[in-house]
């Protein structure tokens, strides 16, 4: 059923004709994967060398929230380190012994049966009705213990904090496994965060025709349009999508056209 | 002379229909408290609801329904609706659970409490001064932050504070908020008469915003959809009333003839309800019930007769008695749980029962929902309800949860891990829980849950009488087309394609008929099954041994489909 979804999809976003046309993007996306990993690795803050991994983790969990948590739930003017989720976090982080983050597989475990048992108390009603699916999902594929299984369960463990979207749950993981490399895990079971900036580029680049909004759950269409996409441009490693929201950063933003890789291709 | 009321008949729909169908009861109740009925039966039945189903901490479910969580809002519209004096611990302890939680109040919910202390003339209490308090340094706290203030708020501000400190927002302010929650708010809190200009403005907002399924548009919600917000309906109707914009003797006798429509459907159902019972009671027997089966075997063939019934559209002529027999014999009784922990032969009984009417993929479904539930029975011990429903929780999460076929399947699961996560342990939350454990499992939905928590425990009794307070009737088409019968229901042709959307109103109709015992309104789903849904009034009911609809004698709808009926014959 699912699969006959993502195929609507896949032929709704992306016609044949395109093919040439994405070999392209294709081409100068991994050119430019390396500065874009650069560019959210500095986004983050410098670690000094001894810097543990727990440290490493409050960081992206905070940088993450900075750049993609929810701004409907009004903490604009709170300063991150005050935000529930990220003091959830925080207790995790010093309840877990050392040898849990050093092991994929136990830190999953871990932050699985707090972000079950904990972490959903501290959601508010409201926003509970966004997540509860994704909740049950988390509780029903909590046994998996194959690597996919276990990015799955971390991706939506991190959506039962409050503040988390889709979006923010999956910049925190690209954060750690890509830019950081805490852990070893395939790029390929990676999901592209949603930024603005990324689909404005995609609409530009005439990928899609219609435009793909935020989402709430991991189970919303557009949020499966985006993963979608980005599993058809660059199936080894969808994240090189983001390298979309770096060149709207650093080329769209301050108008440097001619600077830009895309310049050919651009609408 | 033009008139200068508004008539309910110049309404697309009835708004009264609108919050009858789909209002939670402390609204009812402030319609009835500003129509001065709150001495009715109907009233009294429905503060006795709300008064029972209070949590220990003294906070009240979201719209005083089990199951749901606790709302601060809920303890707030309580204040205003329960009188001290009659019940003087359920105010207390509403009081006091206030007071704990009045700092971890956002500051909406401080100036509603404010103004519903206010108005309902608690100013000398401590809680009043402490709400005060924490009002105005919250307000400090935002003219620091330079957020704005949004119109209600400045409204209810005018009301508690005064003029002198705060002034009231003009009424053309008020109407270019397009906002009947807004608009409801100025017109409670009027001081002098409205001038006829400014009615008729008025009346123009109320019958153009009018929404299709009846009431108004909320604040916070779109304006897609097709039913308005109940809160803002409530509040919208209630300074429509008290400014004397709607026409009171209209709205009066129309309240009051629903009312007598709704007590004599409780008349009739309190004295049919063994015949009920009864009409339930044959058809289980028949299915292999014995009053004195152990819980177990009580609940597994619940399950079995509830999963089978759903496919009446499947097979002609399905009798569910005789294929739940039929099944539970082919598994050699219901003594030995191992029987049905096998998959492979419960898949290929069904198989035969359902005799490929029914696509393969639902009959694994229907046979897993049962390896399931027989896999929790055998292996959990329970003696009382409360450990069969924390036991049923705990089993949903670890292992139901995975075969969670669907996403309302998953998103039933997910309320189920909130509440362990809470612990919640009222009776009403557990109640609720059940049925969301329920519904976790697979090819069961809102019907089944329903029929199989009825059968258990209401028919057969298998837990004790307390949780018959919070059953919930069977809701189905046959339900719906007594309920449209009646003239209960805004849009029939909604609710008949989803009959999940008239639950609300059976439901509230069974407390204020019974508090005790809502899932009473099941007798509507009967009489739709033997009358309603063919219009057949008059029809002699085999199974009832009855002849004609019980609601005959005042059911609106009566004359006119035996006419229908007449014709259709020759």
């Amino acid at each position: 059923m699912l699969n006959e979804k993502v195929r609507e999809i896949r032929g709704k976003f992306l016609s044949e004709s395109l093919e040439s046309k994405v070999k392209q993007i294709r081409q100068i996306l991994t050119k430019l994967d390396g500065c874009c990993v650069k560019f959210f690795k500095d986004m983050v803050g410098k670690f000094s060398k001894t810097a543990s991994m727990k440290d490493i983790l409050r960081e992206c969990f905070k940088t993450s929230l900075e750049i993609s948590g929810i701004r409907s739930m009004n903490y604009s003017k709170v300063s991150v380190a005050k935000l529930s989720s990220f003091l959830l976090f925080e207790k995790f982080l010093n309840r877990c012994e050392k040898d849990v983050f050093e092991d994929f597989n136990k830190f999953v475990d871990a932050i699985t049966v707090f972000s079950l048992f904990e972490a959903v108390k501290e959601i508010p009603t409201w926003r509970y009705w966004f997540v509860d699916g994704d909740v049950g999902t988390l509780a029903g594929i909590k046994w998996r213990t194959d690597i996919e299984g276990l990015v799955e369960k971390l991706r939506y463990s991190l959506i039962c904090f409050p503040h988390f979207s889709p979006s923010t749950a999956n910049m925190f993981i690209y954060l750690v496994i890509k830019c950081y490399k805490l852990w070893k895990v395939p790029y390929n079971l990676l999901r592209i965060p949603y930024f603005a900036g990324l689909v404005k580029m995609i609409l530009k680049l005439n990928l899609i025709n219609r435009k793909i909004t935020r989402s709430h759950t991991f189970s919303s269409h557009h949020y499966i349009a985006l993963q979608e996409l980005g599993r058809t441009i660059c199936p080894k490693d969808p994240t090189k999508l983001l390298v979309l929201e770096y060149i709207n950063r650093i080329f769209c933003k301050n108008k440097k056209c001619k600077e830009c890789n895309l310049n050919k291709l651009c609408g | 002379m033009l008139s200068l009321v508004l008539s309910l008949s110049k309404f697309k729909f009835n708004p009264l229909t609108f919050v009858f169908e789909k209002s939670p009861p402390h609204h009812r109740l402030f319609l009835l408290k500003s129509l001065k009925l709150e001495e009715s039966d109907y009233a009294k039945n429905l503060i006795k609801w709300i008064t029972k189903i209070q949590n220990f901490d003294g906070s009240f479910p979201w719209d005083f329904f089990p199951g749901e969580e606790s709302d601060p809002w809920m303890a707030i519209d309580t204040l205003d609706l329960l009188p001290d004096k009659q019940y003087f611990e359920v105010v207390r302890k509403t009081l006091n659970f206030l007071e704990n939680s009045l700092e971890k109040l956002d500051f909406y919910s401080v100036l509603l409490l404010t103004f519903v202390l206010k108005r309902s003339g608690k100013v000398n209490t401590k809680i009043y001064q402490k709400s005060l308090k924490i009002l105005e340094m919250r307000l400090k706290e935002r003219s620091k932050q330079k957020k704005k203030l949004k119109i209600f708020a400045k409204i209810l501000l005018n009301n508690i504070l005064g003029d002198e400190k705060f002034e009231r927002p003009f009424a053309n302010e008020v109407l270019a908020e397009k906002d009947p929650w807004t608009l409801g708010y100025w017109l409670l809190t009027l001081k002098n008469d409205i001038a006829p200009s400014l009615k008729q403005k008025i009346e123009d907002f109320a019958l153009k915003t009018e929404k299709k399924g009846g009431g108004w548009r909320g604040r916070f919600s779109g304006f897609s959809g097709t039913y308005g917000d109940p809160l803002t309906t409530s509040i919208f109707l209630q300074g429509l009333i008290e400014s004397k914009i709607l026409d009171l003797n209209e709205l009066s006798s129309e309240v009051k003839r629903r009312l007598e429509l709704f007590s004599k459907i409780g008349g009739t159902l309190r004295r049919k309800e063994r015949k009920i019972e009864n009409f339930f009671l044959a058809r289980i027997e028949d299915a292999g019930y014995v009053p004195d089966m152990d819980v177990k075997e009580k609940l597994l063939l619940c399950f079995i007769y509830s999963l089978i019934s759903q496919f009446y559209w499947a097979i002609s002529g399905l009798e569910p008695w005789e294929e739940t027999l039929n099944f539970i014999g082919k598994q050699e009784g219901l003594v030995s749980f191992e029987k049905y922990t096998n998959f492979n032969d419960v898949y290929n009984a069904f198989k035969d029962i359902l005799r490929g009417s029914v696509p393969s993929n639902r009959i694994e479904m229907t046979a897993r929902a049962v390896t399931l539930y027989s896999i929790f029975l055998n292996s959990r011990d329970f003696e009382s309800f409360q450990e069969y429903a924390e036991n049923l929780r705990h089993f949903v999460i670890d292992e139901v949860s995975r075969y969670a076929p669907s996403y309302g399947g998953a998103r039933n699961v997910g309320w189920v891990v909130r509440s362990v996560a809470f612990n919640r342990k009222e009776l009403h939350n557990l109640v609720g829980d059940v049925y969301k454990c329920l519904m976790s499992f697979p090819s069961i939905g809102f019907k089944t849950a329903c029929l199989q928590m009825f059968l258990s425990g209401r028919i057969m009794n298998t837990w004790n009488k307390e949780i018959r307070r919070y059953i919930y009737p069977l809701i189905d088409v046959f339900s719906v087309s007594t309920l449209s019968r009646l003239n209960l229901l805004s849009l029939p042709h909604v609710a008949e394609k989803e009959p999940r959307k008239a639950f609300r109103c059976l439901f509230w109709l069974g407390a204020a008929i019974k508090p005790n015992d809502p899932s009473l309104a099941t007798g509507l789903w009967l009489i739709g099954r033997e009358w309603c849904l063919r219009q057949q009034c008059n029809k002699y009911s085999d199974y009832l041994g009855e002849k004609g609809c019980w609601f005959r004698n005042f059911c609106p709808s009566v004359k006119g489909v035996e006419r229908k009926d007449v014709k259709r014959k020759g």
